[in-house]
């Protein structure tokens, strides 16, 4: 290379450095907060066709420019590699001026680590992370690599924002002529995200390019960000002319070839097992029933995500015999033994509450993260999904209320069956509460309480698993924390789908206040269950509410010797599409009652409810704050 | 097996190996040992029937072969571990239905065997095919398996035989939260080797036999005994430090009656053939040689590198103290530090350059820094309290594991690993812990004898620890809503949480540590105005400082005409030890502190105030005859103002379990504080 080709590549080099397109000063204004911005994150998707079968390599490539000299969390990078795509060519550096040259500075360490979670006790997956080196206001720092996809079947979706805020954001895919692809934009605004193609030769590009993405931001219950970043997701329509993923028919039969030669071969000890299992149910529900109960007493939850194996479910056998499994494992199982009792029953792949997607949108492995059991009972189908612990029987695991299953049934059709919301009205609790005065102003009194449905759930998975009495009066306790259970008896804790019925003895302290001679009450007992306001009053991210539910609760309270009613608040209604309660009081000479019930009726809300919940627990929050007050009797 | 910290591996490399490969296919006492061909079931002792599970069987050993050679990398011990637990419950299979062997990079696996006996006596093996490796990249990897046919009220149980690298110290926890049938440590040695060992929070019954070795006649073996039966399972209590209350045994590699140390056959000594290995001096030598000893050529590389920083800091017209606070915020708040770089040669060009160092190489830094600027810098060493007191009556190095910084000309500490706090301060997971430290002084005229000391890392006085908090409300016209100015002063480790997000979380969340804090003093309030001073991490010696004006009505509840204003949430939930449960644990605090709390109430014209008695609380007590804990609040009205003083100490920090009654008092006091709702009428 000649001294004059040199001198060009270098001051090339130094201008793409340093003579920093304003990006330093726009940036700083506009994020005065942030430590440095994404001024590029680009994906292109090179889809190729290998003896006539799609092959997806990805490109990626990410500038990120440091608004201050100080350590921050935007100098470690991460990427991910499973079984599902492979890195290569991980390059990563940083553009630095040195006494007044410009110096490239290479990463030259890349730290290689399992990525577990406590939720999946092994995962093939591994994380990539590295130090961009020589960071400092002004400096640029690069990575570039390349994802080979395994499956044409699995291109990855595209998020325009990332955890920094973005300056330019393109997502392009390049195919041949012969291919011809389906996409969905989620969460965008389509005014923001320029959409063109072009021609290439023999090639074909799909550009997307969004610009000024806004940093992700985290909320305390909030939805998984495919709810509300945007993103794009493509899939492969036709190869050739032949239909490849056009819609939900060519999914079923990709998800198919996973369990075509499962469970294939005889089980006699599971044989064995449905036989005295089911041998007193007298209908093919109860069968399901039995079945369901024994798979949740007998099999563990353990996950292990290896390879082929984080989407193919092992055999029934072997999960019977082991006794833990995976989601798939314990529906594979749940379906082999459904069908050794003759009920029809089909594998079913379904996303949860972190999956906002239908197949009537798009059509892609994306939409799963999850596999259940669906049984058909006469017209009736019923959803047995095995990692509910502790579901009552014919419930969806909560987080896959109100999604789409699809299973392919006996005569090769596949179905889509959206999964019911569960009524409020099904998961409650129901507090029964009769109290009295003692010395010190302290309450003593007796306490029925009913759990069913999510509510019994949730309370079987707190006792199961810690110390059982401090998690009751945790769960249990009314009025303050210094709730102390005197005795206590208890039905229903081996039996999921049963009420839990608790009755207690307790005593109360320090809740009742005493000012001058008047002793003042709030018979509302139990306000711990209330949901919270939304604080942040610029957020976007949806809230999970896990399930609908009510709380019940009926206090009696006996007006002590020497005291007479003062003030009885007057109760109240309220109700809107979210939330309706109803509070009522009555009083006679012995005693005071209070009735409430409080019923909140979402899975899910979005930014547009959060005015209307907001309104309605403040007005809540106001109406249980109310006192009964009693005076001494006049003689 | 028990790990080091990676910030001494170099030095247990480089350090005596004395002893050879002993070829694998040797016979090891153990090596054939196995499972009863025929498992029987368990007996559960009636007084542990009702825990979620019960170990009847915890076997480790250990045995150590040496050859003559003085060097190698290759493992020389073999182990071998077997257990067999019972489980009662859900959750005794959710606490032990998997298991993780972790295994450095030199160990090799011998071999895995593990099954389950169902409650019917049907035996199920494990699938050798379902042991999976986990590559950690770090120069670890377990090996993970789930149990297979695991049930209730049946057993498991497995054995893993594993060749390791040789570890002189070893620390081995003999109670678990399940109670433990019989437990034992063996560990086989020749017979010229002598271990010394401790147990702690129980009893360890210890016994060494000598005999015959298996393979070679001639040869005699130490077999030591370390073993403890029905250990009942340790409870988790609040304010305990559980892991150090745990039975525990140290043990530690203390003599080799065969071979004389080579440093001391160099010096000509004539001492006898006992002698210590692995001491506190031999250490110190190490680390002194690793981290001190720099000849000239390199010196002068090293201080042209870090001259020009030096320069640009202007540190030379400093104060002693400003100047270790300068360097130190200079390299904290520029020098991002990562665990995986390690055994890299110490290149501080390389580091200023990059801004990227391993834990070493980070100690090396501060090292060249304090040099050039003549300060002198005693490199320390200590560890975590929550997992174990540092005993300075028996040296180990499993109590040498988190290096610090001290300098004895200002006698403060230095954290070189801790991002958000700053000089004199340690975290408080080391203060009030022993420390070990190279005696730099000794070293110059005497190399490598004395070399080192033992010490307390001691809270100083001049630190405080204390919260200030000061509410001003006032009620909104309406009467349903409270406004509320709070001023807060948050020092040293009360702000580390916030800081910490102040410094890294993305931009829109920065503040949400603040207002989280915040958002204590009135559950639903908005906060309407927000200012945070000394929120930068340079910042971090000074203390936090947050004023905010809030606004809601979590505060209010209302009984017709009149309100009740719930005046004692303003200090936020408090814990409480309201459970009357035995205590077991003594009680740990992580530092010493107080919390002061000033509540001004602006009462509105026309009403007037009362259930104000319940705000007069005062309990403390003494232990050793000097101040331990105490709530104490009082109030007084002034005009239409209601003022409420509160105070809240803790100045001591560990405490004996027959106190606790009295520490639960206090605790309670703010807890009942909490609780208290004063009645504005007209």
């Amino acid at each position: 290379m000649n001294r004059f080709v040199c001198l060009i590549c270098s001051s090339i080099f130094y201008y793409s450095c340093f003579a920093q397109d304003n990006w330093l000063s726009v940036y700083k204004q506009k994020y005065p907060k942030a430590e440095a911005v994404m001024l590029e994150n680009s994906q292109t998707v090179k889809i190729s066709l290998n003896k006539g079968v799609p092959a997806i390599q990805c490109l990626d490539s990410v500038v990120i420019g440091f608004m201050t000299n100080h350590i921050s969390r935007a100098r470690v990078y991460q990427v991910y590699q499973s079984y599902i795509s492979s890195v290569e060519d991980l390059s990563a550096y940083s553009d630095i001026l040195k006494e007044n040259k410009p110096v490239r500075v290479k990463v030259e360490r890349f730290d290689r680590r399992a990525n577990l979670d406590r939720s999946i006790f092994y995962d093939d997956t591994e994380e990539i992370s590295f130090t961009f080196p020589a960071t400092a206001e002004g400096v640029k720092s690069y990575v570039t690599y390349k994802q080979n996809v395994r499956d044409a079947f699995f291109i990855p979706p595209f998020y325009f924002g990332s955890y920094l805020p973005v300056a330019k954001s393109v997502y392009q895919v390049v195919l041949p002529a012969s291919v011809k692809i389906n996409y969905r934009l989620f969460n965008t605004d389509s005014t923001k995200v320029k959409f063109t193609t072009t021609s290439t030769g023999k090639n074909t590009i799909y550009k997307w390019q969004m610009d000024e993405v806004n940093e992700i931001r985290s909320e305390d219950d909030g939805a998984d960000e495919a709810f509300y970043q945007p993103h794009v997701i493509v899939t492969i329509d036709e190869v050739s002319g032949e239909k490849f993923l056009s819609d939900y028919n060519q999914l079923a039969k990709w998800c198919s070839s996973f369990v075509k030669d499962l469970n294939q071969k005889p089980a006699q000890e599971l044989q064995g097992i449905v036989s005295s299992v089911t041998s007193g149910a007298t209908n093919d529900i109860d069968k399901c029933r039995s079945i369901y109960k024994w798979v949740q007493q007998n099999i563990n939850y353990v996950a292990f995500e290896d390879s082929i194996y984080g989407f193919r479910p092992r055999e029934a056998a072997d999960v019977c015999h082991k006794r833990y499994g995976d989601c798939k494992d314990m529906a594979s199982l749940i379906y082999s033994m459904c069908r050794m009792a003759g009920i029809k029953a089909y594998y079913a792949w379904i996303g949860t509450s972190d999956k906002p997607y239908s197949h009537f949108d798009i059509a892609s492995p994306i939409l799963y993260n999850h596999m259940i059991c669906i049984a058909e009972v006469g017209d009736k189908k019923i959803v047995l999904d095995g990692t509910g612990k502790f579901s009552p029987f014919d419930y969806p695991t909560p987080f896959i209320q109100n999604k789409e299953a699809l299973y392919v049934n006996d005569e090769g059709k596949p179905i889509i069956y959206k999964l019911p919301v569960v009524d409020a009205s099904q998961n409650y609790r129901s507090d029964s509460v009769s109290i009295t005065l003692g010395s010190n102003c302290s309450l003593s009194g007796s306490l029925k309480s009913t759990l069913a449905g999510y509510k019994k759930m949730k309370y079987l998975y707190a006792v199961k698993y810690n110390d059982i009495n401090n998690i009751r009066l945790k769960i249990l306790g009314l009025g303050n924390d210094k709730f102390r259970i005197d005795s206590i008896a208890e039905t229903g804790l081996d039996d999921n789908s049963a009420r839990e019925v608790i009755d207690i003895k307790f005593t109360l302290d320090d809740y009742v206040v005493k000012a001058g001679e008047k002793l003042y009450l709030n018979l509302n007992l139990n306000k711990k269950g209330h949901e919270q306001k939304v604080s942040n009053p610029s957020r976007i991210v949806p809230k999970v509410m896990d399930y609908k539910h009510t709380d019940k609760l009926f206090v009696k309270f006996k007006i002590p010797e020497n005291y007479e009613l003062d003030y009885l608040p007057s109760g109240t209604l309220y109700a809107d599409s979210i939330v309706r309660y109803s509070i009522h009081y009555t009083a006679d000479k012995e005693y005071i009652t209070l009735t409430s019930e409080i019923e909140i009726n979402s899975i899910l809300l979005s930014k547009e409810n959060f005015a209307d919940w907001n309104k309605a627990l403040s007005k809540l929050s106001k109406d249980v704050s109310q006192n009964v007050v009693l005076r001494p009797s006049k003689l | 097996m028990r790990k080091l910290c990676s910030f001494l591996i170099v030095f247990f490399i480089c350090k005596c190996s004395c002893f050879s490969q002993v070829g694998e296919d040797e016979q090891y006492e153990h090596f054939d040992y196995t499972w009863q061909l025929a498992p029987t079931v368990p007996i559960i002792p009636g007084q542990f029937a009702q825990t979620d599970a019960v170990i009847i069987k915890d076997y480790e050993t250990i045995e150590i072969k040496f050859g003559k050679g003085m060097q190698t990398a290759k493992p020389n011990t073999f182990n071998l571990i077997h257990k067999i637990i019972y489980i009662n419950t859900d959750a005794g299979i959710e606490l032990f239905n998997t298991v993780s062997v972790p295994l450095d990079k030199k160990s090799k696996l011998v071999s895995i065997v593990a099954r389950t006996i169902s409650p019917e006596g049907k035996v199920t093996m494990l699938n050798l095919s379902n042991i999976k490796e986990v590559d950690n990249h770090d120069g670890t990897m377990e090996k993970i398996f789930a149990l297979e046919g695991l049930q209730k009220k049946g057993t498991l149980e497995y054995i893993v035989k594993s060749y390791e690298k040789y570890e002189k110290s070893y620390t081995f926890y003999m109670q678990h939260r399940v109670p433990i049938l019989f437990k034992e440590i063996e560990v086989i040695a020749p017979e010229y080797i002598h271990y010394n060992s401790k147990n702690y929070n129980g009893d360890v019954r210890t016994f060494k036999t000598t005999r015959e070795g298996i393979e070679k006649k001639t040869v005699y073996k130490n077999f030591h005994y370390y073993k403890t039966l029905d250990v009942p399972g340790l409870p988790f209590e609040d304010y305990c430090n559980y892991k150090a209350h745990l039975t525990r045994l140290e043990i530690q590699f203390a003599f080799n009656y065969r071979y004389y140390r080579n440093d001391v056959r160099d010096r000509g000594s004539n001492q006898s053939a006992i002698h210590r290995f692995m001491t506190y001096n031999d250490l110190a030598e190490s680390l002194y040689r690793q981290f001190y000893e720099v000849n000239e050529k390199d010196q002068a590389i090293i201080d042209k590198a870090i001259s020009e920083t030096v320069d640009r800091l202007e540190l030379k017209q400093l104060t002693l103290n400003e100047q270790i606070v300068k360097i130190e915020n200079y390299i904290k708040s520029n020098i991002s530090v990562s665990d995986e770089l390690e055994y890299e040669a110490f290149s501080p060009e390389t580091i200023l350059k990059n801004k990227i160092a391993g834990f070493d190489n980070l100690i090396h830094l501060y090292l060249a820094f304090f040099k050039k600027m003549n300060i002198t810098c005693q490199l320390n060493l200590s560890c975590n309290k929550k997992d174990k007191a540092f005993d300075q009556k028996f040296d180990s190095y499993t109590y040498t594991e988190v290096p610090l910084l001290y300098f004895p000309q200002v006698n403060g500490y230095l954290d070189p690993l801790n991002l958000i706090l700053r000089y004199p301060l340690c975290s408080s997971n080391y203060v009030n812990n022993g420390v070990y430290g190279i005696n730099l002084t000794t070293s110059k005229t005497h190399p490598f004898s004395d070399y080192y000391y033992l010490d307390d890392i001691i809270d100083p006085d001049s630190i405080q620890h204390i919260e200030k908090m000061n509410a001003v409300l006032n009620f909104s016209p309406e009467m349903d809503s409270i406004y509320m100015h709070i001023s807060r002063v948050e020092p040293d480790y009360f702000a580390e949480d916030m800081r910490e997000t102040l410094a890294f979380a993305p931009s829109a969340e920065k503040e949400d540590g603040v207002r989280d804090l915040l958002i204590e003093s009135m559950k639903d309030a908005s906060v309407d105005k927000l200012v945070i001073t000394n929120g930068e991490l340079a910042q971090a010696e000074k203390p936090l400082l947050i004023e905010a004006d809030l606004s809601g009505s979590a505060l209010i509840e209302k009984s017709g005409n009149d309100i009740l204003l719930k005046i004692g949430e303003v200090i936020g939930t408090q814990k409480n030890l309201y459970q009357e449960n035995t205590r077991t644990n003594p009680i740990d605090l992580d530092f010493k502190h107080k919390l002061i709390r000033k509540i001004e109430l602006n009462i509105p014209a026309g009403y007037k105030i009362s259930g104000l008695e319940p705000l007069n609380k005062s309990t403390s007590f003494t232990h050793q005859e000097k101040d331990a804990c105490g709530f104490r609040s009082s109030y007084k009205l002034e005009g239409n103002k209601l003022i409420i003083d509160i105070e809240e100490y803790y100045l001591q920090t560990s405490l004996p379990v027959k106190v606790y009654a009295d520490f639960r008092n206090v605790i309670n006091a703010a807890a009942d504080f909490n609780k208290i709702a004063v009645v504005l009428s007209k």
